[in-house]
């Protein structure tokens, strides 16, 4: 081709993009919608995948966790493991269990030195005490205040925070504890009595840890304390009920191998307290993960004594398997959400070129006159349709990345700690989707413009043959007239839908994804909703719920909440008391991570029908089990699960499976007989007011040293709200997007129609058809399209919403999936609304219709 | 001598299109003339001589920019859109040269469109027998040969038992056999049905049928006369 014939085409190319400038765009918007989507989603988890990598990097995550019973200590076993390990890398020890933390649960790992592995990813903040043998650093997530936490905390460096110690650890007998009895100052009470007793810690730093990840509102978060720091602390405790000397000889002589500490202190013990019962491994090769955990399989099931608890690759952890699985989503809704946009993109390209190819008959035919070839014209038309699907690629491109993961940020924040967020762009993914957009589209175009490209050029400037796809009928006997405008519009416009079944089907893709998406969105909603006003404890039966601390010396085992207004009348009428603490659940060698729930005595609600049906009779030998830990563990009603509480390893038959959205797991009386001793200390406590004046009661609760937080059902209702409230954030986005889609489609295809048929509204007009009457058969279709993909999108609407809700789980809670009927209602109407006003807006151009200048041309 | 009915009386119409610029087109310069009920009239011209102007603004398709177009003694120059509007639905029929049936509507359903609008409009049926269509009702318009096409669009002008029939170049696309048939059921309908039929064309030979001839040139009436003895189309040599 000469340089101007190529420039020819240039300008005839820029000439049809001016003239069909709204076609085009609508390619551009939908299509740099879908690519907007696919690339912004896949750069989110690209993105995500590589901050949970640094996290792990720069902490230098162990690769193997291995856990002992720290009440059941072996001295053989450190020399063994750290020979095991030495073969595939190396490793370090450290003291780790679940504590509290002023009230919330929370990991404790000691050890002699700041670790080399698992150790800080980043220290946010540090005191000059801080040394490498001199810490205690909480992770940033605790000073934060958090909607799931019952507790305000207010955490920073140089602050003082409680740890509770669970007094089993020194694995006690009666009879050490009668030894030690005598060293006690007079009138003390021996601390090692005690279940638990509160060590006091100054916080010397805030981190970032890489096991901190997922954060404390749904798994506990680790805490570090150096050994000397605990030892201190633990001096300082004993030393209130220990005289001088009791305490220099429990410190020293004492009890060698039973309290288990020691080396190093100022009191010259040699054996130390915490000693290490979990091994941190770092490979050398990852490969050599499952040849290293077998060995220490091995070496454990030879023992007499099998004394570990657990042996768990990083990713096999509960928090490893959280954000691996959430990784895992955030590509396949990469994948998975943006297809229906893909779909409608394509067609909408398919609808537009056929119909720029048709209209552009007579200009192929003069080309071919002028002496182009097919190849020259066909590269015309693919580099038209190249150059838009680009420009769209390149809107969706460079907005995505810049939009979704700032957009998801919202939901990670809540669930996650993690550094800021790096853009990675997906440069492989992102050059296959343009190569794959073009493609299609040059595919699509090739199609539509084959058979018109081959024609003579005296074929192409004849008016183009109508195919006929309707018979005629037979005449059997004359009819009679009954005709009026609206039968005959009906018929158009059902006849017109058959004839162009691509248009009709990019419309009713349209509707469908729109309504679809709608009820996608209302339905999540209504889905949360369901699960907060059917929830066991948000819905307890309860005027208001308690958290309160525990305290050693206050143990609140019969306390009383003697709340009076002013004229001295009693607010509360009883109450019942509760505890929640997150633990693993084990069924069949798989364990999740969940929480008990073990209720008190019903003291307020007994017999009161108020009480949520969830948590009204408990059995004493059994557990109830919220049905998505059933459906993790796979647990079917009479199965045995196990799980370890206060010190106890319980194995307990499950009695019912019950649904809950937030007060998952489960769900046991504190005066089970599977405890060995009847729970008597809580945490929590439904209240029962007399409804005067809850907000006096909240307001003098809240006043008391002891009490965290108060809070109404509909605080609760709020609190839970909030924890869900990325899921709003993709809510949002689904209904945006719904919107957008259903827009696009019919505006392009309302404006298609128009074009298409302006001779026909032209001979309607010269007929005498009113605007509205010529409107009626294009309303029709479009709206007939319209109320035909909105009830098939209806029927997707729950599946849609299954998938996005299953593609962003929430781990701590758990989705009764429900649609009401409203939604189904207003996801209709909603689709069918705007159809009417984006065709009502098309109607008003047929005013602008030209009668003489429309009908002078050949068809 | 039975008094001829003035149906239509044009008064110094004009129109002109971008006026007062420098590309101002006069398409039609101080026309005037009546027309007859029942009149079969040939309007005949070059191109770009104003005539299809002309039939447009007699079709309330467009408006004149100065002059009077009185359609019985209603000033139809100073209509609006709407009035318009209704002015096409109840006076006019209008049979164009390409036809422009609707594809997607069959033959009688092209009729029953316009029929629908009309307040006492013929039978769609009757009418389609009586352009000779009466086995191709149900045909839809591609499945029909050009003629048939336009003795559907005559049929769709005719049911609503229009005023005046407006014809644009009715037999431009078809071949001379054809096209003398549908002049001759044009001549027909006039008579049977005693409307004022004005067709455009730019064949001289056509005019010979005509009882009233007006030739149009430069946008002004070139010559207007009455033939006492058309012809019958069948005798024109094309």
């Amino acid at each position: 081709m000469k340089k101007e014939a190529r420039k020819l085409l240039l300008k005839l190319g820029l000439s049809t993009i001016k003239q069909n400038w709204k076609q085009f765009l609508a390619i551009v918007g939908i299509g740099g919608l879908a690519i907007n989507l696919f690339v912004g989603l896949l750069t989110n988890a690209s993105s995500f995948e590589y901050r949970v990598h640094s996290m792990h990097k720069d902490g230098n995550v162990a690769d193997v966790f291995l856990t002992l019973d720290p009440r059941n200590p072996d001295p053989n076993d450190l020399d063994k493991i750290q020979d095991i390990a030495a073969k595939y890398g190396y490793s370090e020890e450290r003291f780790y269990t679940l504590t509290g933390l002023s009230s919330k649960n929370a990991l404790c790992a000691i050890s002699y030195s700041m670790p080399s592995i698992s150790a800080p990813s980043e220290i946010i903040k540090a005191s000059p005490k801080q040394t490498d043998h001199n810490f205690f650093i909480i992770d940033e997530v605790l000073c934060e205040s958090n909607a799931i936490s019952t507790q305000t905390i207010d955490f920073d460096v140089g602050k003082i925070c409680d740890v509770t110690i669970d007094t089993s650890y020194f694995s006690l007998s009666e009879e050490d504890l009668n030894q030690i009895d005598v060293l006690l100052k007079t009138g003390a009470k021996n601390p090692f009595r005690q279940d638990k007793f509160i060590l006091n810690f100054e916080i010397t730093g805030i981190m970032k840890h890489p096991e901190n990840i997922s954060r404390a509102a749904y798994s506990p978060c680790l805490f570090m304390c150096s050994n000397s720091v605990f030892r201190n602390s633990l001096r300082d405790k004993l030393a209130e009920s220990f005289t001088e000397l009791g305490l220099r000889t429990i410190w020293r002589e004492g009890f060698e191998g039973i309290l288990n500490w020691g080396d190093g202190d100022p009191y010259g013990s040699t054996i130390s307290f915490p000693t290490g019962n979990q091994f941190l491994m770092k490979l050398y090769d990852k490969k050599n993960k499952d040849k290293l955990m077998n060995e220490l399989e091995t070496y454990f099931s030879s023992k007499a004594v099998d004394n570990h608890l657990m042996l768990q690759a990083i990713d096999d952890t509960s928090g490893g398997m959280e954000v691996n699985q959430d990784i895992k989503q955030s590509y396949q809704l990469a994948f998975a959400f943006p297809l229906i946009f893909f779909l409608v993109a394509i067609l909408i390209i398919l609808t537009t070129f056929r119909q720029l190819i048709l209209k552009d008959r007579n200009q192929i035919g003069t080309l071919k006159g002028l002496g182009f070839k097919n190849k020259e014209i066909y590269l015309y038309y693919f580099l038209l349709v190249g150059t838009i699907t680009t420009v769209s690629f390149l809107i969706g491109a460079i907005s995505g990345p810049f939009l979704i993961p700032f957009l998801l940020e919202m939901k990670y924040k809540i669930l996650y700690t993690l550094p800021g967020i790096t853009i990675v762009f997906p440069w492989f993914y992102a050059f296959l989707t343009w190569l794959a957009f073009i493609a299609i589209s040059i595919l699509i175009t090739w199609y539509v413009s084959r058979k018109e490209i081959k024609l003579k050029p005296v074929e192409s400037m004849r008016p183009k043959e109508i195919n006929v796809i309707f018979k005629a009928k037979r005449i059997k006997k004359k009819k009679t007239d009954k005709a009026n405008t609206f039968k005959l519009a009906t018929h158009l416009a059902f006849r017109n839908m058959i004839s162009d079944p691509v248009k009709s089907l990019m419309v009713l893709l349209g509707m469908i994804g729109c309504t679809a998406l709608l009820c996608c969105g209302f339905g999540i909603e209504d889905t949360i909703n369901k699960g907060i006003n059917d929830d066991p404890f948000v819905h307890s039966g309860a005027n208001m719920t308690l958290a309160y601390v525990y305290e050693q010396d206050n143990s609140k085992t019969d306390i009383d909440f003697k709340v009076e207004d002013d004229e001295g009348e009693l607010l509360i009428n009883g109450y019942q008391p509760y505890s929640r603490v997150a633990l693993e659940i084990n069924h069949n060698s798989i364990s999740y991570s969940s929480y008990i729930q073990v209720m008190g005595e019903y003291r307020a609600f007994q017999g009161d029908s108020n009480i949520h049906y969830s948590m009204s009779n408990l059995p004493k030998d059994s557990v109830y089990l919220s049905s998505k830990v059933a459906r993790k563990l796979s647990v079917k009603v009479n199965d045995t699960i196990s799980f370890e509480y206060s010190g106890q390893r319980i194995e307990a038959k499950v009695s019912k499976i019950y649904d809950a959205f937030y007060a998952n797991g489960i769900m046991i009386l504190g005066e089970s007989t599977l405890f060995s001793e009847p729970i008597t200390k809580y945490e929590g406590a439904w209240l029962n007011l007399t409804n005067k004046n809850n907000e006096l009661v909240r307001e003098k609760l809240t006043d008391l040293s002891y009490v965290g937080s108060a809070e109404t059902p509909e605080g609760w209702a709020k609190i839970v709200n909030d924890a869900v409230s990325s899921i709003s954030i993709i809510t949002n986005a689904v209904k945006v997007f719904a919107l957008l889609l259903a827009t696009i489609a019919l505006y392009n295809l309302g404006l298609m129609n128009f074009n298409e048929r302006i001779r026909e509204i032209a001979t309607m007009k010269v007929l005498g058809f009113k605007k509205k009457e010529v409107s009626a058969s294009l309303l029709i279709e479009t709206l007939t399209l319209t109320f035909v993909g909105a009830a098939i999108g209806l029927t997707l609407g729950m599946p849609f919403m299954v998938t996005v809700l299953t593609i962003n789980e929430v781990g701590m809670v758990d989705y009764i999936y429900t649609v009401t009927t409203l939604t189904y209602v207003f996801s209709f109407l909603f689709t069918f609304l705007v159809g009417v006003l984006i065709n009502g807006l098309l109607m008003l151009k047929i005013r602008g219709i030209k009668m003489i200048e429309s009908l002078k041309s050949v068809e | 001598m039975e008094q001829e009915e003035v149906i239509i009386k044009i008064n110094n119409l004009s129109k002109i299109y971008n006026e007062g610029k420098e590309n101002e087109v006069r398409a039609l310069n101080s026309v005037s003339f009546n027309l007859n009920k029942g009149e079969f009239t040939v309007i005949l011209g070059p191109s770009g001589a104003g005539k299809s102007t002309l039939l447009n603004i007699l079709g309330g398709m467009d408006t004149p920019s100065y002059g009077d177009f009185i359609f019985e003694d209603a000033n139809v120059s100073k209509y609006n859109p709407e009035e318009l509007t209704m002015f096409r639905r109840k006076k006019i029929g209008f049979v164009f040269q390409f036809y422009n049936l609707i594809a997607n509507l069959s033959a009688v359903e092209n009729v029953q469109l316009a029929s629908a609008l009309a307040d006492d409009p013929f039978d769609s049926y009757d009418i389609l027998e009586k352009v000779g269509l009466a086995k191709r009702v149900n045909n839809f318009p591609p499945q029909l040969s050009g003629g048939e096409q336009q003795r559907v669009a005559i049929a769709r002008a005719l049911v609503k038992k229009p005023q005046l029939l407006l014809c644009d170049e009715p037999t431009g696309a078809l071949d001379s056999k054809t096209g003398s048939t549908i002049i001759a059921l044009l001549k027909d309908i006039s008579k049977e049905f005693n409307i004022s039929v004005v067709m455009v064309t730019h064949n001289a030979k056509i005019a010979e049928c005509a009882e009233r001839l007006i030739i149009v040139r430069d946008g002004r009436i070139d010559t207007d006369t009455t033939n006492k003895n058309p012809k019958k189309p069948e005798e024109i040599n094309w």
